[in-house]
C-alpha cells in the first residue's frame, strides 16, 4: 500500500515537467547560462515589490533568492544592462558596486547546454555500469536506476515549482545528486542481496544506517543553504536536499517493496 | 551502548600497534605533508599587485612576482618610494634585480598566510569566455592564448585555460580586477599593425616614375584605361603588388595621377617587423603641450624593414619646417591598427639618409590618464604581437570583490555549522564520543588533504570547488556512518567483522564509483565552476576511499573492542 505514495510522488512530478512543456515548450525554465542572454545580481537593501517590479520591467524574468541581504536575479534575452538598470532605479535601492552583471552569447548558452545533456547521459551510463557490476543481476539494477531516475525527475519539477532555473550549477548538482543519492539504495540492495538471514530484518537494521545517512545528509546542508548567502550555493544546495528527501522515499518505500518481492518470488 | 562486536583478525592489521598500522601511517604522513604544502604560517616578503607604466620595475616584475627586500632590508619595514632617485638592489622571486629606482609606482600587498589560491569568484574581477573566430587548431589556440597572455600579464593577475567543444573552442579568461571596457579593447584587437606612406606618381601623357630606392631601381608607371601597369603587371584600384619587399597598394587612380599606398612596416602572424617596444623613461615618454598631451614610445625594427622605409622615404622632397628648425618630408607615416588609423606622424628629413633601425610611435590624447592609456595599449599590442585571427567574446562577467571575501567567509562559517551539526546528530546517534569525534577528525582531514591536493595540482579553489569540499565532508560522514554500524551489528549478526568491513567498503567503494561516474563528465565538458566542483569531488571521493575512511575504519574497530 505504501509503494502508492512514491509511484504518486513520481507522477504528479511527470505530471507538472508534462504541464511545463506544454506551456512552455520545455519541462524546465533554463537560466540566461543555457539560452544565451543577460543575468544581473542585485542585492536588495530596501523594500521591494516584486509584482510591481516585473509590471515595470518588460521582457525580464525577475527572482528573489533569500538571504542577508535577498538577491534579485534579474534574466533577460535583450543584452543591455544599463537600460534595465536605470529602469530598476524606480523600483529598489541598490549600490552598483554591489550588482553583477553576465552576459552570455546564445551560442555558448547552446553548447553549454548540449554538453549539459551529454554529461547527464553520461553520467546517467556510468552509474548503470557501476551499478551492474556491484550487482550483477537485473532486478536490483532496475531498482537502483529507477530510483536514480525518479529521484532525478521528482527534483526537476521540485525545481521547476519552488522557481529555481536549471544552470550550469544546478545541473551539476543534479549530477552529484545521482551520485550521492544512490549510497542508501546500494545500502539496501547489499543488504537484501549479501546479507545472510530473515530479509525482513535486514531491512530493518540497514533502515536505521540509511535514516541516519539521510538526516545527515539534509541537516548538514541546512546551514549551507540558509548562510551561505549566495544564490548559486543556496540552489544547489535546494537540488542536493531535494535528491537526499526523494532518495529516502524511494529506497526505503519504493525499493524495499520491490526487492522484498523480487525475493519472496525468487 | 556499547556494543561488543564479534572479533575476527584482519591479516597484517592488528599485529601491530595503532600507530604503527599502514592505514594510520598513511593517514599521519598525509597530514604532515599536507600541512607542508598549505603551509599555513606566516611568510617574509610582499606580492606584486600591480605594476604602473611609469614605474622603473614595469616589465621587470609582473603581478603575482614576490618581492622579499630592498638593498636588504625587508620589504615589509620599508616605503618604496623612499628609494626613487637612487640605486638599488631588490630580491625578488624572479631573482635579484638591479636598477636605478627613478620611480616606484607599484601596488604591494601582504602574502597570503597559505599557499592556497582562489578563484576570481571569491576576489572579485572579470571573467569572460573567448571564441576564435577561425577554424583553430591545437596549436592556434595555444598561440593566442599566449598572446592574451601576454596583453593582459602587464596589467593584473589574469588566468587562462582552453576548453573544446566538439569542434568548437573556447579560451575562459578571468582578470582580477580591471574594468569591462579595459579588457573588452584588448580582446576585441587582433593586433595587425602596419605603418603605411603614401607616394605620388604623376602622368604626362600616360606615362610616369614610381620613385622607390636608387634612381636606378624607379619604376616606370603606365596609365592603361582605369589602370595601371608596371613592373609588367596591371592593376586596379585596392589591387597590391610587391616591389622591393615594399607591398604596393593603390589607392587612387586619375588619368594624370596615381596614389599608392606602401606598406614599410607589419606584425601580423609570422610577419613581425617590430622587434622590440622600449618602455623605459628614457624612449617611452608623455609630455603635456598646450591644451593636450602628446606622448610616443621608441620601437626596434629589423633591418629589412628599415631598408624598405629607407627605400621609400629617400626620394620624398623636403617639405616643411617644424618647430626648432626641424626639417621634415613631404609625406607622413600613417600607423595602422587593425585596419584603423591610430595615428600619423611627420618625417624627420634625417631618416632620407641612411636606413634606421629605430623608429617612434606618437600620438596625443586630451587628457593625461587618456594618453597614457592609448601609450600603453598600443605597447601592449605591439610587444605581444597579433593575434592568428580574431576572437569574439560570448561570454562576460564581473565579479564584485565585495560580494566574494564575505562569501568565503559565510561558506567557511556554513561549512563549519554543519561539522557540528552532523557531530550532534552522531553524538545523539552512537553515545560514543571517541567515535564522533573520529568522525569529525576524518571529515576535517579529508577537507585538509583535498586542500593540499589543490596546492600539489596547482589548482585555483573556485566558488564550484568549495561546494565540491563541503559536499565531500556530507558524503563522507554518509559513508562513517555505514561503517559505525556494519562494526556495531557484529553484535547480533553472525559473520566476521572481516565480513562487514569489506560489505561496508563494497558499498563505499560503490558509491565512491558512482559519484566519480557522474562528476567525470563535468572533468570532461565542465566549464568554469563545474570543473572545480568536479575536481573536488573526485579528489575528495578519492581521498576518502583511498586514505581517509579505511584509516577511520581501523581506528573505529579498535574504539569498539
Amino acid at each position: 500500500m505504501l509503494m502508492i505514495f512514491p509511484a504518486l510522488l513520481l507522477a504528479i512530478s511527470i505530471l507538472v515537467l508534462i504541464n511545463n512543456y506544454v506551456k512552455r515548450g520545455e519541462i524546465i525554465e533554463k537560466d540566461v547560462e543555457l539560452t544565451g542572454g543577460m543575468v544581473i545580481s542585485v542585492p536588495v537593501r530596501g523594500e521591494l515589490n516584486l509584482e510591481k517590479l516585473e509590471e515595470g520591467l518588460e521582457d525580464v524574468s525577475v527572482r528573489l533568492v533569500g538571504g542577508s541581504p535577498p538577491m534579485l536575479i534579474i534574466q533577460s534575452p535583450e543584452r543591455n544592462a544599463t537600460k534595465i538598470l536605470e529602469s530598476l532605479r524606480e523600483f529598489v535601492n541598490y549600490d552598483l558596486e554591489e550588482v553583477e552583471i553576465g552576459d552570455i552569447e546564445p551560442v555558448l548558452g547552446e553548447v553549454f547546454w548540449e554538453q549539459g545533456k551529454m554529461a547527464l547521459a553520461l553520467a546517467f551510463t556510468s552509474i548503470a555500469l557501476v551499478i551492474f557490476l556491484l550487482f550483477r543481476s537485473p532486478i536490483p539494477c532496475f531498482t537502483v536506476i529507477l530510483c536514480s531516475i525518479s529521484n532525478f525527475i521528482i527534483t526537476l519539477a521540485a525545481m521547476s515549482i519552488f522557481g529555481v532555473y536549471l544552470s550550469l550549477a544546478t545541473l551539476g548538482a543534479l549530477l552529484m545528486m545521482l551520485g550521492y543519492s544512490i549510497d542508501t539504495n546500494m545500502l539496501l540492495t547489499t543488504a537484501v542481496l549479501k546479507r545472510k538471514g530473515d530479509i525482513e530484518s535486514n531491512i530493518k537494521k540497514v533502515r536505521k544506517t540509511g535514516l541516519t545517512i539521510t538526516l545527515v545528509g539534509l541537516l548538514s546542508l541546512l546551514p549551507i543553504y540558509f548562510l551561505s548567502n549566495n544564490p548559486v550555493v543556496q540552489e544547489i544546495s535546494f537540488v542536493l536536499g531535494v535528491g537526499i528527501a526523494a532518495e529516502a522515499v524511494n529506497t526505503w518505500i519504493q525499493n524495499a517493496g520491490i526487492l522484498r518481492w523480487w525475493v519472496m518470488r525468487r | 551502548m556499547d556494543p561488543k562486536c564479534r572479533y575476527s583478525p584482519l591479516v597484517g592489521d592488528e599485529e601491530v600497534s595503532t600507530l604503527k598500522n599502514p592505514k594510520v601511517l598513511l593517514l599521519i604522513l598525509c597530514w604532515i605533508a599536507s600541512v607542508l604544502l598549505i603551509a599555513p604560517w606566516p611568510k617574509s616578503g610582499m606580492v606584486v599587485e600591480e605594476v604602473g607604466e611609469n614605474s622603473s620595475l614595469y616589465q621587470k616584475l609582473f603581478p603575482g612576482d614576490i618581492v622579499f627586500s630592498i638593498n636588504k632590508i625587508p620589504i615589509e619595514e620599508v616605503d618604496l618610494t623612499q628609494f626613487e632617485g637612487k640605486f638599488v638592489s631588490i630580491e625578488t622571486s624572479r631573482g635579484k634585480i638591479d636598477l636605478f629606482l627613478n620611480r616606484s609606482d607599484i601596488k604591494l600587498r601582504k602574502r597570503d598566510f597559505t599557499n592556497l589560491k582562489f578563484g576570481l569568484d571569491l576576489q572579485g574581477g572579470i571573467y569572460a569566455v573567448v571564441e576564435p573566430e577561425c577554424n583553430a587548431t591545437a596549436e592556434i589556440l595555444n598561440e593566442i592564448k599566449l598572446i592574451l597572455e601576454k596583453r593582459t600579464s602587464s596589467l593584473r593577475e589574469a588566468m587562462f585555460q582552453v576548453s573544446r567543444f566538439g569542434d568548437r573552442s573556447f579560451i575562459q579568461i578571468q582578470i582580477a580586477g580591471g574594468t569591462e571596457s579595459e579588457l573588452k579593447q584588448l580582446l576585441n584587437t587582433t593586433g595587425v599593425f602596419e605603418g603605411k606612406i603614401p607616394l605620388h606618381v604623376s602622368f604626362e601623357e600616360g606615362r610616369g616614375v614610381l620613385k622607390i630606392g636608387a634612381e636606378s631601381e624607379w619604376v616606370d608607371v603606365t596609365y592603361c584605361n582605369g589602370k595601371v601597369c608596371l613592373l609588367g603587371e596591371e592593376i586596379e584600384i585596392n589591387e597590391t603588388l610587391t616591389y622591393k619587399g615594399i607591398e604596393l597598394q593603390l589607392v587612387n587612380l586619375t588619368e594624370s595621377r596615381a596614389d599608392f599606398l606602401a606598406v614599410i612596416y607589419r606584425n601580423a602572424g609570422e610577419r613581425r617587423d617590430i622587434v622590440r617596444v622600449y618602455i623605459d623613461p628614457e624612449r617611452s615618454w608623455l609630455r603635456k603641450e598646450g591644451a593636450y598631451y602628446s606622448w610616443g614610445f621608441q620601437v626596434e625594427i629589423t633591418p629589412e624593414a628599415a631598408q624598405r622605409f629607407y627605400d621609400v622615404v629617400r626620394n620624398l622632397a623636403v617639405r616643411s619646417t617644424g618647430i626648432g628648425g626641424e626639417a621634415y618630408l613631404e609625406e607622413r607615416l600613417y600607423l595602422y591598427l587593425d585596419g584603423k588609423e591610430v595615428s600619423n606622424l611627420s618625417i624627420s628629413a634625417g631618416l632620407k639618409e641612411k636606413p634606421v633601425t629605430v623608429a617612434s610611435v606618437t600620438g596625443s590624447a586630451l587628457t593625461r590618464e587618456e594618453a597614457m592609456r592609448e601609450r600603453s595599449f598600443l605597447q601592449n599590442i605591439l610587444r605581444s604581437g597579433s593575434l592568428p585571427c580574431s576572437i569574439k567574446i560570448v561570454s562576460m562577467k564581473n565579479i564584485t570583490p565585495k560580494l566574494g571575501t564575505t562569501f568565503l567567509q559565510n561558506l567557511v562559517m556554513a561549512g563549519i555549522i554543519a561539522l557540528v551539526v552532523i557531530t550532534f546528530v552522531l553524538l545523539a546517534r552512537y553515545r560514543n564520543l571517541k567515535v564522533v569525534m573520529l568522525s569529525a577528525f576524518t571529515s576535517i582531514s579529508e577537507i585538509v588533504f583535498i586542500l593540499a591536493g589543490s596546492v600539489l595540482l596547482n589548482w585555483t579553489l573556485d566558488l564550484g570547488a568549495l561546494i565540491g569540499i563541503l559536499m565531500v565532508i556530507g558524503s563522507g560522514v554518509t559513508q562513517e556512518v555505514m561503517i559505525i554500524d556494519e562494526i556495531i551489528h557484529g553484535e547480533v549478526e553472525k559473520t566476521s567483522l572481516r565480513e562487514r568491513i569489506s560489505r561496508a567498503f563494497s558499498i563505499i567503494l560503490g558509491s565512491a564509483g558512482t559519484v566519480i561516474g557522474a562528476m567525470f563528465p563535468l572533468l570532461i565538458f565542465g566549464f568554469g565552476l563545474l570543473r572545480g566542483f568536479a575536481i573536488t569531488t573526485i579528489l575528495g571521493v578519492l581521498i576518502g576511499v583511498g586514505i581517509t575512511r579505511s584509516a577511520f575504519s581501523h581506528l573505529v574497530r579498535k574504539i569498539y573492542e
